[in-house]
């Protein structure tokens, strides 16, 4: 009995041990002094942000910060705003009203002030952060981030006890209006009044990144292989809702929304998400697919879809390899297409590819010279089989795809 | 037994302390919308009394109960008069004429009256509400979230249509009211001691979607209208598209002063001036 009661403290120690939770603390800079970001056209979009070192120049979107279920999430806040305001809102943690940053309720920080934003996470799922000062000025200017709350024991579950995947990918969901960009409203003595201009967002952004960026952006960019499960978390946290369009071999099914299980999976090719919400998507690679996920943007008031970004999915048979070594082969996808057709390598290549596409009468419709992946805008060009020669120093291929409208 | 009187007091108290009646009467009223800055444009209201307000009526029943409505067009033209769920039994009233509606509420739930005529302009220009049907004795609050395009209005009111086209809303309200004067609005402002389950009635009676996020809550869905929100979700932040409703059960596990909003912050504003739409403050005890 001596022996079984010791065995059981041993085990019960060694377990609280592992699933010990924890106080994570990450520091983070409340920035409206620098920051630029280059859209796909060139163009260099002033912005405020969170950036998590002092040296550092935000972007869109702040960083992901992730902790386990059951941890105390700590964010060591200074605000370098200048005149401006700052605060930290945990949204959907459910913090306490000290902690919620909102500056209605709450305290907010002046120039160099700094301050604590605690919360306990309770509950394994998916958040957001942002500035709630001005925040619809503060937050079209880009002071948002994801926050991700693992299991308790920091597996690949979806909660405690949840569904077990093999990838996961985060997203957040946003539009840019330069025109607020390039003219900021000034605030009001009062300060979170502020008079806002029309809202005419111009970039649509997954994880700041929209149009040709979206294909060479290791974060936004599906990989897989097949047999594998992947859980793709959502959130959105601009003007505009978002219609998520998945290749119906996917399988998406929505299984948890803000940071809670639903209570059955919901399976639906079409998965909207509005401001502030959050999805977890589980995702099926069963077999060899390149294919894109097309996100809507759609105008809260009109119902008019006013950009459809699309994101390459490359479900591979062989294991993903990130570091993208070694050199592979072309592949054009998707095929047939009725919008964009992106060319890319299996393996990434660092040398520049000279592509052209020629029509079924030889003429040249498109040559260009990019680092692959490229993803080439094909609305124009009428329906029919067009022809892609890609040559890089060493090699060249030759490609087939079909264009219909 | 004793019970059952505990329930029965429990139940009186929470409806007549929110002065919620269940009214018989309504009228279909056009009237002047008076904005958070003090402007206004032309505007219709389904009220209790031949006066207009901006808040429309709330029609509580119960399970079972069978509302006998007569709805009176106080307005000088056509109006008409729709259940969502009961659009058969839909009426059309001819201006300084009455109907009649009977409808069997037989579940508990949310429902939307709304004027069918011309619709969807005189929904936009505010004939529109909500009828809720509960057994709860929670204390219960009701939001009828909405926004508006003043020039819109002032177009519609001369004989013109509504058109999402160009739709650009600049205001945005609860139960007729922008933060803060939603403040005020002792059937929204959602308050409670620790401990305490209430109710949340939300509708959206305008023609946008808004995305209303809870700060420092997770509110379980109850019923829903709409088929992109199911009953026992638990969520903070709410879709609701137009014409839908949703059910919401808060339960209140700590004090404070807390939020609720618009997500699509453009919406907490008011002739383009933020913090004024849709924006209450809740405070915990």
């Amino acid at each position: 009995m001596k022996k079984i009661t010791f065995i059981s403290c041993l085990f019960l120690t060694f377990y609280g041990n592992i699933f010990a939770q924890k106080t994570v603390k990450y520091n983070v800079y409340l920035r409206s002094d620098a920051g630029t970001d280059t859209m796909w056209d060139g163009r260099i979009i002033r912005v405020y942000g969170i950036a998590s070192r002092l040296s550092e120049a935000p972007h869109i979107p702040a960083k992901t910060l992730y902790c386990n279920e059951g941890d105390t999430l700590i964010l060591k806040a200074l605000s370098i705003s200048q005149g401006d305001h700052h605060t930290v809102h945990l949204h959907g943690l459910d913090a306490t009203t000290i902690n919620d940053g909102d500056p209605a309720t709450s305290f907010w920080l002046n120039h160099q002030q700094e301050a604590n934003y605690a919360v306990y996470a309770a509950h394994a799922g998916t958040y957001l952060y942002h500035c709630h000062v001005a925040d619809v000025l503060h937050v079209q200017m880009g002071m948002y981030g994801l926050i991700v709350v693992k299991p308790r024991d920091g597996s690949n579950t979806t909660w405690t006890g949840g569904t077990a995947f093999d990838r996961s990918y985060n997203w957040i969901l946003s539009e840019i209006d330069p025109s607020w960009h390039d003219s900021i409203p000034v605030h009001d003595a009062v300060v979170d009044t502020v008079h806002i201009p029309p809202y005419i967002p111009k970039y649509f952004l997954i994880n700041g990144k929209t149009e040709t960026q979206l294909p060479v952006n290791d974060s936004t960019v599906i990989r897989g292989t097949s047999g594998q499960t992947i859980y793709l978390r959502v959130g959105s946290i601009g003007f505009f809702y978002e219609r998520l369009i998945f290749p119906s071999w996917m399988h998406a099914h929505k299984i948890d929304s803000d940071g809670r299980p639903l209570d059955e999976p919901v399976q639906n090719d079409t998965i909207e998400i509005a401001p502030g919400e959050r999805y977890g998507i589980l995702l099926d690679a069963a077999s060899n697919k390149l294919d894109n996920i097309n996100v809507e943007f759609v105008n809260m008031n009109t119902d008019s879809i006013w950009s459809v970004q699309h994101v390459p999915v490359i479900i591979t048979s062989s294991s993903v390899d990130d570091s993208y070594s070694s050199s592979g082969d072309l592949q054009i996808f998707p095929n047939p297409t009725e919008s964009f057709v992106t060319f890319s390598f299996s393996k990434k290549e660092n040398d520049q590819a000279i592509i052209q596409v020629t029509d079924i009468l030889g003429k040249t419709v498109y040559s260009g010279n990019a680092i692959l992946p490229l993803q080439l805008d094909i609305r124009s060009f009428p329906s029919g089989i067009y022809r892609a020669s890609v040559k890089t120093k060493n090699r060249s291929f030759h490609a087939s795809f079909t264009v219909y409208h | 037994m004793q019970r059952f009187f505990v329930n029965a007091i429990l139940f009186f108290a929470a409806i007549t302390s929110e002065a919620i009646a269940t009214p018989q009467t309504l009228y279909i009223n056009r009237g002047s919308f008076v904005t958070i800055k003090k402007t206004t444009f032309p505007s219709l209201a389904v009220n209790t009394t031949e006066v207009y307000d901006a808040h429309n009526a709330v029609i509580a029943a119960t399970p079972g109960e069978v509302l006998n409505l007569t709805i009176i067009n106080n307005d000088s033209v056509l109006h008409g008069f729709s259940v969502t769920g009961f659009t058969s039994q839909s009426v059309t009233i001819k201006p300084g004429k009455s109907a009649q509606i009977h409808l069997t509420i037989d579940k508990e739930g949310i429902y939307l009256y709304y004027d069918s005529i011309q619709y969807p302009s005189f929904v936009y220009l505010g004939a529109a509400g909500m009828i809720v049907s509960s057994k709860s004795t929670h204390r219960s609050f009701y939001w009828n979230i909405k926004e508006q395009q003043a020039s819109l209005n002032e177009s519609i009111s001369r004989g013109g249509k509504f058109s999402k086209g160009n739709y650009d809303p600049d205001f945005f309200t609860i139960n007729g009211l922008s933060y803060p004067d939603i403040q005020a609005d002792t059937t929204a402002k959602i308050w409670g001691s620790v401990g305490d389950t209430v109710s949340i009635y939300m509708v959206n009676t305008g023609q946008s979607m808004h995305s209303i996020h809870f700060h420092g809550f997770h509110l379980k869905c109850l019923f829903s209208t709409s088929p992109n929100i199911r009953a026992g979700w638990e969520k903070d932040s709410w879709p609701i598209k137009s014409m839908q409703g949703v059910v919401l059960e808060l339960v209140i596990d700590k004090i404070g002063r807390y939020s609720v909003h618009d997500h699509n912050l453009v919406a907490v504003s008011a002739a383009k001036t933020h913090p004024n739409g849709m924006f209450m403050i809740m405070e915990m005890k």
